[in-house]
């Protein structure tokens, strides 16, 4: 709990210390084994710990890290707040580039000190925090206390509309030192930790200065935001090109003593056409893109100077549906689909193998996960059989809304195929984000809507909650029995309780296929080989970048 | 023509406002909510009193003809509103990005005039000939082929294979020419050769007519050489239908640099139109529009103009 150095930080993530030495003796191996190695972050994690998802082709490397060069990492659209609050962007380089978060946690949900230092449970609802004392933000204000009672209790204002803001409510913090914020709940939360360890969209981590932010007020903040991390804004604009550059009073530093980060730069470029930034990749035009449900990483595993970096798993997508509205609100007839859908040929056509068919809310990469729990297998007669137990006859007509880009509008039309198997008219509209919101979830206007999102890692908590519970159904279907649970686990004494009772939310899903949980797929790094020692972000939807280096 | 000018200076504030209010119509019959274009998915379960302050803040809860009412007169102010997806200025999100457009229009236009007439010319001049069968089938392609296919195919030419040119990102002309030449190259040749398609055609017929006038066989007939019937007075005389159409051209200069600019991540206006249409940005987009309407309408007039000018028989009452 009081290491403070990149080495246990990233051994955290899940980083194999293999990857954190830059490959210190791997050199010679990998070229006997003909000029290649599997280095994937499981070397020293037999239980497939956090990097046992990771499947890295990369080159050998240098025996040490190289200090210099810039790193161009593509963004496929602008990023709209700097402000870390107010993302919503469940990818962010930006943001996540500037803000180090406060904790650091592995998949099992073991947590490192980063910018706190230690922690202490004092009671059941009292947490206190003791940071770090040689922090300052960009701006050269302390990181203190008060920093972390003022980014708190920001994202607890509605009007900020942080994504994780309900962890925050009736949370009361006191500082009864400069260094020591003491936090008060109303409830038991064991989860809160854990959100500590992500900025926003899945997290509350991220520190801003409270004298810059009070200076500067909301908007003018987002334009010039002032953080603490290991880079600083050397040119922030938002939909082109940012720079950052190095902050150098970052204090945490790498395994062998240095001073982190190595790069002098990094670049993140919003490159919107996903082909365009493929080119980019494979002339050298960046070095970093993120590819989803297995696009273009046939391209990019074909050429010499490039790599992939697969964190299986990452994603869940699922279909979701409306289960206040007829016919999707009989079990009988969502089972009947749920057997009706073919996942490992959805694996198949759209993670190029990368990914697996969906067997339920909860991936390996998560302590909660039970391997044994029921799952839905491809059975077309089962699935005729429960659509005639159902009552809805063959030939009903259902619409599913699917997002307007990448693979989904596809995806949409092989669900539709499917159904079609059993005798459903399935209807696919490819719909932009806002109207998604606006009629699948808000107003209830579609039967089945496609989901995806990161799958949970740690406690499940805030996934399953988001998922099943009453404040996020289609068209407001209450969820009592789910809620009931949720809340059962927020106050359970110990993990062994909590996975208990995401357990019996999990069944409860099986029992009635709330949701068809379809693809469990990766997230893709393709990045330039000679770029070392990335790690994946706890959110699994993006790299760090801080111990990364370029061979020259 | 002074009468000429000032009517229609003044007819320009009833375009703009027709326009512009047919935009915003549209706009808000659009599916899609700005709050949730705004806030994210993920904020589906946000408290509905904090969405409907939200709402109440940026005024949509007012009737669309107030909301429109409300934006004219800001307008009218000099002010263009504050954006809704990142409460920036509208004013200054486009000043930002205005020199990206006109870095990439300037240059594609000067590509299409310098390829398009003198191949034009050169058409007519050869007629029937190979040369004039190849630069008709040139124009045709540059009429025909869509934009992005042809940024494709360079990007996969120039990128991909010969890796001579960057694919992405923005360089100022002033900041560092050489570096802006070869970042602008691909889309000012994307929109550029596609735009000199029809400048070639109009070129080709208008200096086949001149050519095919009494004046120019008389020239001829005095002994006059080839090339100076043609550069003094075929070129000259059958310019005056291509200035029109090449002031004509801006709106697919305009249109082509919404697909360009996304093609070839240029962080420009056209780029900012389509960000402003996915986010259900209304202020932002009526911005874009309101410049592209007012800029179409001052090169028309200024097109009408230099065609007065150019040639004296014109006379506008």
């Amino acid at each position: 709990m009081t290491s403070d150095n990149y080495w246990t930080r990233a051994m955290a993530r899940g980083v194999s210390r293999r990857r954190i030495l830059g490959g210190m003796g791997v050199a010679s191996v990998a070229l006997l084994s003909g000029g290649a190695i599997a280095c994937g972050g499981d070397d020293d994690d037999p239980e497939g710990d956090g990097g046992g998802s990771t499947e890295t082709t990369t080159t050998p490397v240098a025996s040490k890290p190289v200090r210099g060069g810039t790193l161009i990492v593509r963004r496929p659209s602008a990023t709209t707040f700097a402000d870390p609050h107010r993302s919503s962007s469940g990818y962010d380089p930006t943001v996540n580039h500037l803000y180090a978060a406060p904790l650091i946690a592995n998949v099992k949900g073991k947590l490192s000190p980063s910018l706190v230092e230690s922690w202490e449970q004092m009671d059941v609802t009292t947490l206190k925090l003791t940071l770090r004392k040689d922090l300052k933000f960009t701006d050269g204000t302390p990181v203190n206390a008060a920093a972390v009672k003022y980014s708190l209790e920001r994202q607890a204002d509605p009007k900020v509309a942080a994504p994780r803001r309900s962890l925050l409510t009736g949370v009361k913090i006191e500082t009864p030192d400069d260094y020591t914020a003491v936090l008060k709940f109303p409830k038991p939360n064991p989860v809160f930790l854990e959100s500590l360890t992500m900025n926003a969209p899945a997290g509350l981590g991220a520190l801003i200065s409270p004298t810059a932010h009070g200076k500067l007020g909301d908007d003018k903040f987002n334009e010039a935001p002032v953080s603490v991390g290991p880079f600083k804004i050397d040119k922030l604009a938002l939909d082109a090109e940012s720079v950052f550059v190095p902050n150098p009073d970052w204090p945490l530093t790498a395994a062998n003593g240095d001073k982190l980060p190595y790069l002098d730069k990094v670049i993140v470029k919003v490159i919107p056409q996903t082909a365009v930034a493929v080119a980019e990749l494979q002339s050298g035009g960046i070095d970093l893109d993120y590819v989803y449900l297995g696009e273009n990483v046939a391209q990019i595993k074909g050429q010499a100077n490039l790599a992939v970096n697969v964190n299986k798993g990452a994603i869940t997508q699922r279909i979701g549906m409306n289960l206040g509205k007829a016919p999707t609100n009989i079990v009988a007839f969502r089972q009947a689909m749920s057997y009706a859908l073919d996942r490992e040929e959805f694996a198949a056509v759209f993670t190029d193998g990368l990914g697996e068919g969906g067997r339920g809310p909860l991936t390996a990469l998560t302590w909660a996960y039970d391997a044994a729990a029921p799952h839905y297998a491809y059975d077309v007669a089962k699935a005729k059989s429960l659509l005639a137990q159902s009552g809805v006859g063959e030939g009903a007509k259902l619409n599913i809304c699917t997002y307007t880009s990448g693979v989904y509008p596809r995806i949409g039309e092989m669900i539709q195929a499917q159904l079609k198997k059993i005798g459903l008219e399935v209807q696919v509209d490819n719909l932009e984000v806002p109207v998604i919101t606006e009629k699948y979830r808000k107003n209830g206007e579609y039967l089945l809507g496609l989901e995806g999102g990161g799958a949970p890692q740690g406690d499940p908590y805030q996934y399953l909650e988001t998922n099943f519970g009453s404040a996020n159904q289609p068209g407001g279907t209450k969820m009592p029995e789910v809620d009931a649970l949720l809340a059962k686990a927020l106050s359970a004494a110990n993990e062994e309780e909590r996975k208990k009772a995401y357990g019996e939310i999990v069944k409860l899903d099986y029992d009635n296929s709330y949701k068809i949980w379809l693809l469990e797929s990766p997230t893709i790094a393709g990045h330039a080989k000679k770029v070392q020692d990335l790690a994946w972000l706890r959110s699994g939807s993006a790299m760090d970048v801080t111990a990364a280096w370029k061979q020259a | 023509m002074t009468a000429y000018i000032i009517r229609r200076i003044l007819q320009m504030p009833v375009v703009i406002l027709m326009v512009t209010f047919a935009l915003f119509v549209i706009m808000h019959l659009l599916p899609g909510d700005p709050i949730y274009a705004m806030i994210g998915e993920s904020e589906a379960s946000i408290d509905p009193e904090v969405i409907e302050e939200l709402r109440g803040e940026l005024g949509l809860d007012d009737p669309v003809l107030v909301q429109y009412l409300d934006w004219a007169s800001d307008l009218l102010r000099g002010d263009l509103g504050r954006s809704f997806r990142d409460r920036s200025s509208v004013t200054d999100a486009i000043t930002d990005r205005m020199p990206v457009t006109l870095q990439l229009g300037l240059l594609s236009l000067f590509v299409a005039i310098c390829v398009g007439v003198p191949a034009g010319t050169i058409a007519a001049v050869k007629r029937n000939s190979p040369i004039d069968a190849f630069v008709t089938l040139f124009a045709m392609f540059g009429v025909a082929v869509p934009n992005f296919w042809f940024s494709m195919m360079l990007i996969w030419v120039f990128v991909v294979e010969l890796r001579w040119l960057p694919a992405s990102g923005f360089v100022a002309l002033w900041s560092d020419p050489i570096e802006a030449l070869r970042h602008m190259a691909l889309p000012v040749a994307a929109l550029g050769l596609t735009l000199s398609g029809s400048i070639m055609r109009y070129t080709r017929s208008s200096v086949l007519e001149v050519l095919n006038q009494d004046s120019v066989s008389t020239e001829k007939a005095k002994g006059m050489s080839q090339r100076t019937v043609i550069v003094r007075h075929a070129l000259r005389n059958s310019l005056l239908p291509v200035a029109t159409i090449i002031g004509l051209q801006l709106g697919s200069l305009l249109a082509g640099s919404i697909i360009i600019e996304s093609m070839f991540a240029l962080p420009g206006i056209g780029r900012l139109a389509i960000q402003s249409i996915n986010g259900r940005d209304y202020p932002m987009l009526q911005g874009v529009v309101l410049l592209f309407t007012v800029t179409v309408l001052v090169v028309n007039l200024l097109t009408d103009i230099s065609y007065a000018i150019l040639d004296p028989r014109i006379r506008y009452s």
